[in-house]
C-alpha cells in the first residue's frame, strides 16, 4: 500500500533515508489553529498575543494570556498545551476535561495524546475509541487522527492486527478521501501511520515525509510535522536533513522541548549547524529545563550517565522520573537499563514484567536495554536483547539492526549479514545498515588466516606484506599479557584490517568519519591499514597492540571495565612497548585545568566537550594508570580489574581496592601532573595565545618571521613551544647554531613532548651536519621513544648503525621502521640484506616475500633475490618456483640462470 | 647545476663525439641503432617550476649520454643559461621554441636518424580544453603544429613522451604508424604531474629494466613511471589526478595499462629500445667469434619461446606450464653459462 500523491509539495523537508516508527512518537505538537484565532473577538490581548506566546516558546506569558481568556473558543485547548509542554500534565488534563464537548470537538485526541505521552495507555486508548464512536470512523475522514493515534497504540500494546488494519484504513481514507478536508494536524497523524507500517513498503517511509511536508505547508507555525520528520530521519542517521528541520523549528522557538531533545540526539556536526557557528547549546539540559518531566528528554539524560559510568546518579534520576511519571515507559526502560548494567536481576525483571504488562507489543525497552549493554560493550547481552525486541515487534527494523551489527561485533560474521539483509529488506534508508552491508560486500575481496587463536582477515592485495608482522605482533602481545594479567584468549580473535579508513569508520560504527584508527569489540578486532594514512602519521603496530590490550581488559572484567581504564591501560601498554610522549592539547590542557578528575574521566572519551579532548583523556588516563602501578603494585591493577568484573564502579573500585576515596586519588594524580608536566604548562602561558598552537615556519616572510619569532621566544623563555617555533625558522634561514640552541632549551623545557616536530628531531639533522654523529644518533632515539611513527627518523638511525657498522642496532632500527610502515620495499629489502650479512636465512627470507609483495618495480630482480634466500634456507622447491618466476619476466637474467643451474646440478 | 655521478662508470661512454650522429660505436666495435633524442622543457610559469623543468631535462640527457650507446641527444630550455660548463653535453643547445623545435626535429630525421628513429620528450605545463597545448616560449604549440614537424619521419621509428599536464590531448592527432605517443595525464587532467619524476628515474636507475636485458625499453619507462605514480597516490591518500595513457597501435586512444600482447597497445613500445644499459646488452652481437654468436642467437630464439609459452599459459595447467617453462630456462641457462666461457676465453 502506498500513499496517493497529491502533486508537489515544497521540499521543505527532503527525503533521502528514512526509518520504521512504530514506537512511542511523542504527542503531536498543538498549534492554535488559524480559523480559531481570526475568528475571536473580545480576549483580552487578543487571541494572536496568546498564540504567539505560545509558537514562540513564551509559556508564562501564553498560560496568562489563555487563562484570561478560558471561555473563548481555543483558550482551554491552547492553555492545555502550554500545560503539557512544560510539563504539568495532570493540570492539562484538568484543563481539557473542564471543557464542554461537543460532537466535533477534538478535546477528547488532544487527552489521549497527554496521556499517551505519559504513559498511560489505557485511558487513552478509552477515550480515542469514544471519540470515534462518537463522530464515525476514519473511512468518513472524521476520526483520521484518533485512529491513527489508536492504531499506533493497539501496535504498542501488542494488539499487532487490529492495530495494522486500523493504520491501512487511515492510508485508505487519505488515498480516497479529497484532499481538502484535511487538516495539518490529521496530515501528521496520517504521515505516522506511514512510517509505523513503513516495513511492509519502503515506499511509505518517503510518502510519511511527503505528508509531514504537506502538513507543515498547511500551518506552517505548526512545529510537529517538522518534527515528526526530524524524528524519522534521525532514526534512520540521515542527521543533516533531520538538523534542518530542528533547526527550522528552534528558529521559531528556542525553547521547544521536542525540538530540544531531538537536537540533543544529533551528532556534534550537525548539532553545530543548529547555532549556525555559534556556541554550542546543551540541548538536553534546555529540553529539561522547560519541561522538567518530558520523558524521552529524561531517558537520554540516564542514558549519558550511564555511558559516563554514573550509575548513582543515573539510578536516582531514572528512579526519580518514574516515580513522578510511574507509567511513562520511556523512562521505565531507562531506569530498566540501570538495573541490567548495575546486574540487578530481580528488580530488572519486576520492571520489564510492568513495562510488558501496558506495552506487550512495543520493542522499546528491548531496544533500550539492547543499546545500554552495546555501550557498555556487552555485546552478547546486546544481541540477546535485540532478539527479544523481534519477539515482541517482528517487524522492527531497528532491532534487526542492532541484532545484526552485534552479531559482527561477535565475530559471527554470517549470521549477522543475513540479519542485516533482512533489516535492509525492511527499511532500505537506514544507512547504518546500507553501509555496513556495503562493506561486507568489500569484504569478499579480503582474504581470511586462520592461525589460532587468531584469526585475521586482510585485504588481499595486502596481506602478503602484513599478515607476517601482523601474526608476530599478536602473538607477542597476548603472550606478554598472558605474563602480566593472566590473559588466555577464551575464543577465537579475530583482527580485521582495513585499507579504506571510511570501511574501518562503517565497520566500527557504521557510518564513515569516526577519528580513531583502531577498535576492539572484545574477541573482534578493527585496525586502519598502514596504508590508509600518510607514511609517518600512524602507527599501525601500537594501535594493534593497544586494541589487544583492550581484548585483555574486556576478557578479564567480562567486559565490565569502563572506558577510562581500558583505555588508560592499553595507552600504557603501548607506551612500555613503542614509547610516547605528551601532546601540545594536554600541556594546554593540564595549564588551563581542564582535566577531567578520575570519575568523570570518562567523559573526556565519550562526550567530549572541547576539540582535542578524547587524545588529552587516553594520556590522562595512561598516567593515573601509570601512577596507580608505580604507587600500588601492578598487583593492584589486577585487583581493579576484578572489582571491575564483579561490577563495581569507579568510586567503589578505588575506595574498596586503594582503600582511598577517588579524591584522594584525583589529588595524588595531580601531584604527579604538576610535578612531571607543571612547570612546562605553565611557560606556555608566558607569551599568550601567540606562543600556543602547534610549531609552524613563518611564512611568507621568512627574514622578518625568524627575527619576529627568535624575539618572541627570547622573551618568552619557558614556551617550548615558541622555542621550537623560532627553531624551525633559524634552522631553514641557515642559523644554525642558533637554531640548536632554541631546540636544546625546548627539550629542556619539554623533556616529554611528543609531538612530530619534536626538537629532538631537528636537533638530531643538525648535529649531523654539524659532524657529530653520536648526538645526532641519541637524538634520534629520544625522538623515536616519543614518536615512533617517524618512519623516515627510523630509517636515518638504521642507516647510522649501518656506517658504524653495528648491524644488529640497524636490524632493529629497520624492524621498527617497519612497525611504523610496512608497505614500502625500502626497510625491508635494507633488512633482508642486514639479515643475508648476518646469515639469518629465515629472516632474510621474510623480509624478500616482503619486497616482492610490496611492489617494487624491480620484480624480476625481487623473485631472484627471494629465491637465492630460498636457497640458503634451504628451501629449494621454493627458491626454484620463484627462480622460475623471475626467469619468466627476463628469461635472459643471468644471475637467476645461474641460480636455476646450481638448484638443478644440486638436486 | 646538479650533477649525477655515472652509476657504471667502467660502462659508460660520456663522449660527445658519439653525440651528433645515430649510428653509434658502442663498446666493441658494433654499430647501435638507438634513436635520437631531442629533450624540450617548456615555459616553467615560475622560478620553481622552470627550475624543475630544467632539472628533469638535465637529468633525462645525463641519464641518456651515461649510457654505453648513447645516441644524439638535444636539450631545449626556456631559459639559456648564462654560464655552461665547456663541453657538457648536456648543455642546451637553444630556447624551447617551436622555431628551434622544428630545427632539431628537421635536424634529427636529416641527420639520418630514420632508422633509430626519434625520441621527443615534451616537459612542462598542458592546457586543456577545445584547443589544447603545450606551453612554450613565443607560441604555444598545438598537437596539430607537432605532427606537421614530425612528419618527415613518415611512419620511421617515432616516439613522443608528453610528460606535462593534460598531455592526453596530444595523442589523437601523433598517433599513427611506427608512432609511440606516451601521455602523463588524460586530456582533460590539468593539474601539475608527478609523472616525470618517476619518468627520469627509470631512465637513470636500473629498477626499470624489468625483464633484465639491459635495455629499457619505451614501455618498460612507460610502466615504472605509471606504477610509481600509482603508489606515490596510494601512499599519500590523495585521489589521482593523472592516469598515464600509451598509443602505439595507431588507434589514437591511449591505454591505461598497456602490455604486449597481439593488438593492444604496448607491443610497439616494448620492442622499441629507449636506452641501452648494460654494455653486454650491446656485446652480444659486437666482437664475438661466429660461434658466440651462434649461441647468442640460439639464447635469444628460446627467450621469444619463454614469451610465447608465457602468451599461451592460459589454456595451459599450471604443472606443465612449470615444466616447459624449466626446460627453456635451463636451455637457456646452458647457453649462457657456454657464452659467458668463450667470451672469457676470447682474446
Amino acid at each position: 500500500m502506498r500513499l496517493r500523491s497529491r502533486g508537489p509539495v515544497p521540499a521543505a523537508v527532503t527525503m533521502a533515508a528514512l526509518a520504521a516508527l512504530l514506537a512511542g512518537l511523542p504527542a503531536a505538537a498543538w498549534s492554535p489553529p488559524q480559523d480559531e484565532t481570526s475568528a475571536a473577538n473580545g480576549w483580552p490581548g487578543g487571541p494572536e498575543i496568546a498564540a504567539a506566546a505560545l509558537r514562540g516558546g513564551r509559556y508564562d506569558e501564553a498560560e496568562a494570556a489563555y487563562r484570561a481568556a478560558l471561555a473563548k473558543p481555543g483558550a482551554r485547548r491552547g492553555l492545555a498545551e502550554t500545560l503539557r509542554l512544560t510539563g504539568r500534565y495532570r493540570e492539562a488534563l484538568d484543563v481539557l476535561e473542564g471543557g464542554a464537548e461537543t460532537v466535533v470537538s477534538p478535546e477528547p485526541v488532544a487527552r489521549a495524546e497527554i496521556h499517551l505521552e505519559i504513559g498511560e495507555g489505557e485511558a487513552a486508548e478509552r477515550l480515542l475509541r469514544q471519540h470515534i464512536e462518537r463522530v464515525g470512523p476514519a473511512s468518513d475522514g472524521n476520526s483520521l487522527e484518533a485512529e491513527a493515534l489508536l492504531g499506533l497504540l493497539e501496535l504498542r500494546r501488542g494488539d499487532r492486527q487490529p492495530g495494522l488494519a486500523r493504520l491501512d484504513r487511515v492510508i485508505d481514507a487519505y488515498n480516497t478521501l479529497p484532499g481538502a478536508v484535511f487538516r495539518a494536524r490529521e496530515l501528521a497523524a496520517v504521515g505516522r501511520a506511514a512510517a509505523a507500517l513503513g516495513f511492509q513498503s519502503s515506499g511509505l517511509f518517503r510518502d510519511a515525509l511527503r505528508v509531514f511536508d504537506e502538513a507543515a505547508v498547511l500551518d506552517p507555525g505548526d512545529p510537529a510535522p517538522r518534527l515528526l520528520a526530524a524524528e524519522l530521519l534521525l532514526d534512520k542517521f540521515n542527521t543533516a536533513e533531520a538538523a534542518e528541520s530542528i533547526t527550522a523549528v528552534l528558529r521559531n522557538n528556542p525553547r521547544h522541548p521536542y525540538g530540544l531533545f531531538l537536537a540533543a540526539r544529533l551528532p556534534d556536526r550537525p548539532a553545530a549547524a543548529l547555532t549556525e557557528g555559534g556556541e554550542p547549546i546543551d540541548a538536553l539540559a534546555q529540553a529539561l529545563a522547560v519541561n522538567p518531566h518530558f520523558p524521552p528528554a529524561r531517558a537520554l539524560e540516564v542514558q549519558r550517565l550511564l555511558e559516563q559510568d554514573r550509575r548513582e546518579e543515573a539510578d536516582r534520576r531514572a528512579a526519580t522520573a518514574v516515580e513522578t511519571l510511574p507509567d511513562a515507559p520511556e523512562t521505565l526502560a531507562a531506569l530498566a537499563a540501570v538495573r541490567l548494567l548495575g546486574g540487578e536481576d530481580s528488580e530488572l525483571f519486576e520492571l520489564e514484567a510492568r513495562y510488558l504488562d501496558d506495552w506487550a507489543g512495543d520493542p522499546l525497552l528491548d531496544l533500550t536495554l539492547a543499546s545500554a549493554a552495546e555501550r557498555r560493550r556487552w555485546y552478547r547481552e546486546a544481541a540477546e536483547r535485540s532478539r527479544a525486541a523481534l519477539r515482541r515487534s517482528p517487524e522492527s527494523a531497528a532491532a534487526l539492526r542492532l541484532l545484526g551489527l552485534n552479531l559482527l561485533r561477535l565475530g559471527d560474521v554470517g549470521e549477522g549479514r543475513r540479519v542485516l539483509e533482512d533489516a535492509f529488506q525492511r527499511d532500505p534508508f537506514d544507512a547504518l545498515v546500507k553501509n555496513t552491508l556495503d562493506l561486507l560486500d568489500e569484504l569478499d575481496g579480503f582474504v581470511s588466516i586462520s592461525s589460532p587463536p587468531f584469526e585475521f582477515v586482510l585485504p588481499a592485495a595486502e596481506a602478503e606484506v602484513l599478515q607476517p608482522y601482523v601474526e608476530a605482533l599478536s602473538r607477542e602481545a597476548v603472550d606478554s599479557f598472558r605474563d602480566r594479567y593472566r590473559y588466555e584468549p577464551a575464543e577465537t580473535l579475530r583482527i580485521e584490517i582495513y585499507d579504506r579508513s571510511a570501511d574501518f569508520s562503517v565497520r566500527t560504527v557504521g557510518i564513515p568519519g569516526i577519528g580513531a584508527h583502531g577498535v576492539c569489540f572484545g574477541n573482534v578486532i578493527a585496525l586502519e591499514s598502514p596504508s590508509a594514512r600518510e607514511v609517518g602519521t600512524y602507527h599501525w603496530a601500537s594501535t594493534l597492540w593497544h586494541e589487544l590490550a583492550h581484548a585483555a581488559a574486556m576478557s578479564l572484567t567480562d567486559n565490565r571495565v569502563p572506558r577510562w581504564f581500558t583505555e588508560g591501560l592499553s595507552l600504557l601498554e603501548e607506551r612500555w612497548r613503542f614509547g610516547d610522549g605528551a601532546s601540545l592539547p594536554f600541556y594546554l590542557a593540564l595549564g588551563d585545568g581542564r582535566l577531567l578528575d578520575i570519575p568523570h574521566l570518562d567523559d573526556g572519551f565519550v562526550r567530549p566537550t572541547w576539540p582535542g579532548q578524547v587524545g588529552v583523556s587516553y594520556f590522562h588516563a595512561s598516567l593515573v594508570l601509570e601512577h596507580l602501578e608505580r604507587e600500588y603494585g601492578f598487583a593492584v591493577i589486577l585487583e581493579m580489574l576484578e572489582g571491575y568484573r564483579q561490577g563495581l564502579d569507579t568510586p567503589r573500585v578505588i575506595e574498596e581496592i586503594l582503600g582511598i576515596t577517588p579524591e584522594a586519588l584525583d589529588e595524588a594524580v595531580d601531584t604527579l601532573l604538576e610535578a612531571r608536566f607543571g612547570a612546562t604548562a605553565r611557560g606556555l602561558r608566558e607569551s599568550g595565545p601567540e606562543g600556543q598552537g602547534m610549531p609552524a615556519p613563518p611564512r611568507p616572510d621568512p627574514d622578518r618571521g625568524v627575527e619576529t619569532l627568535a624575539a618572541r621566544a627570547d622573551a618568552a623563555p619557558a614556551n617550548f613551544a615558541l622555542q621550537i617555533r623560532a627553531g624551525i625558522a633559524l634552522h631553514e634561514n641557515g642559523r644554525q647554531a642558533e637554531a640548536i640552541e632554541r631546540f636544546e632549551r625546548a627539550a629542556e623545557l619539554a623533556p616529554e613532548y611528543g609531538g612530530p616536530d619534536g626538537p629532538y628531531r631537528y636537533l638530531s639533522l643538525l648535529y649531523a651536519d654539524a659532524g657529530q654523529p653520536d648526538l645526532a644518533r641519541l637524538s634520534l632515539h629520544d625522538h623515536l621513544k616519543r614518536f615512533p611513527a617517524a618512519y623516515d627518523e627510523w630509517l636515518r638511525l638504521a642507516a647510522i648503525y649501518s656506517e658504524t657498522g653495528d648491524p644488529g642496532e640497524a636490524g632493529a632500527a629497520l624492524t621498527s621502521a617497519i612497525e611504523a610502515y610496512p608497505m614500502l620495499p625500502e626497510p625491508h629489502e635494507r633488512l633482508a640484506e642486514a639479515a643475508a650479512a648476518q646469515g639469518l636465512a629465515e629472516l632474510e627470507v621474510r623480509e624478500r616475500r616482503a619486497v616482492l609483495a610490496s611492489g617494487t618495480a624491480d620484480r624480476a630482480g625481487a623473485l631472484y633475490s627471494l629465491a637465492r634466500a630460498h636457497f640458503r634456507a634451504g628451501n629449494r622447491d621454493a627458491a626454484r618456483r620463484r627462480v622460475l618466476e623471475a626467469l619468466e619476466i627476463a628469461p635472459t637474467f643471468d644471475p637467476a640462470l645461474r641460480l636455476l643451474l646450481d638448484l638443478r646440478r644440486e638436486g | 647545476m646538479r650533477n649525477r655521478a655515472p652509476r657504471r662508470p667502467g660502462a659508460v661512454l660520456l663522449c660527445a663525439l658519439a653525440l651528433g650522429g645515430v649510428e653509434t660505436e658502442a663498446m666493441g666495435g658494433r654499430r647501435e641503432n638507438v634513436p635520437a633524442l631531442v629533450i624540450v622543457a617548456g615555459v616553467g610559469g615560475t622560478p620553481g617550476h622552470r627550475e624543475r623543468f630544467s632539472g628533469w631535462a638535465r637529468d633525462l640527457c645525463v641519464a641518456a649520454v651515461q649510457t654505453p650507446v648513447p645516441g644524439r641527444v638535444r636539450v631545449l630550455l626556456e631559459r639559456l643559461p648564462e654560464d655552461g660548463e665547456p663541453g657538457d653535453p648536456c648543455a642546451p643547445v637553444a630556447r624551447s621554441t617551436q622555431e628551434e623545435l622544428a630545427r632539431e626535429i628537421e635536424a634529427a630525421a636529416g641527420a639520418g636518424a630514420l632508422e633509430g628513429g626519434l625520441v621527443l620528450v615534451l616537459i612542462g605545463h598542458g592546457n586543456a580544453g577545445r584547443d589544447p597545448r603545450f606551453q612554450l616560449p613565443g607560441p604555444d604549440l598545438s598537437p596539430e603544429r607537432l605532427g606537421e614537424m614530425l612528419n618527415g619521419f613518415g611512419s620511421g621509428p617515432v616516439t613522443v613522451a608528453h610528460l606535462g599536464s593534460a598531455a592526453g590531448a596530444f595523442v589523437p592527432a601523433l598517433a599513427g604508424p611506427g608512432r609511440v605517443v606516451l601521455a602523463a595525464t588524460r586530456a582533460n587532467e590539468t593539474n601539475e604531474t608527478r609523472f616525470p619524476r618517476h619518468f627520469v628515474a627509470a631512465l637513470a636507475g636500473d629498477d626499470g629494466d624489468r625483464n633484465k636485458d639491459g635495455r629499457l625499453s619505451i614501455l618498460e619507462a612507460f610502466d615504472f613511471a605509471r606504477r610509481g605514480v600509482e603508489r606515490e597516490y596510494e601512499q599519500e591518500g590523495l585521489l589521482r589526478t593523472e592516469h598515464a595513457l600509451l598509443d602505439d597501435n595507431g588507434d589514437g586512444v591511449g591505454s591505461l595499462e598497456p602490455e604486449m600482447a597481439a593488438g593492444m597497445d604496448g607491443v610497439l613500445a616494448g620492442r622499441r629500445t629507449l636506452l641501452v644499459r648494460t654494455a653486454e646488452a650491446v656485446a652480444d652481437a659486437s666482437a664475438d667469434t661466429p660461434e658466440i654468436r651462434r649461441l647468442v642467437a640460439e639464447r635469444d630464439a628460446l627467450a621469444a619461446r619463454v614469451d610465447a609459452l608465457r602468451e599461451a599459459r592460459e589454456g595451459m595447467g599450471e604443472e606443465t606450464y612449470l615444466a616447459e617453462l624449466e626446460t627453456l630456462l635451463l636451455q637457456i641457462a646452458e647457453l649462457a653459462e657456454r657464452i659467458a666461457a668463450l667470451r672469457e676465453k676470447a682474446p
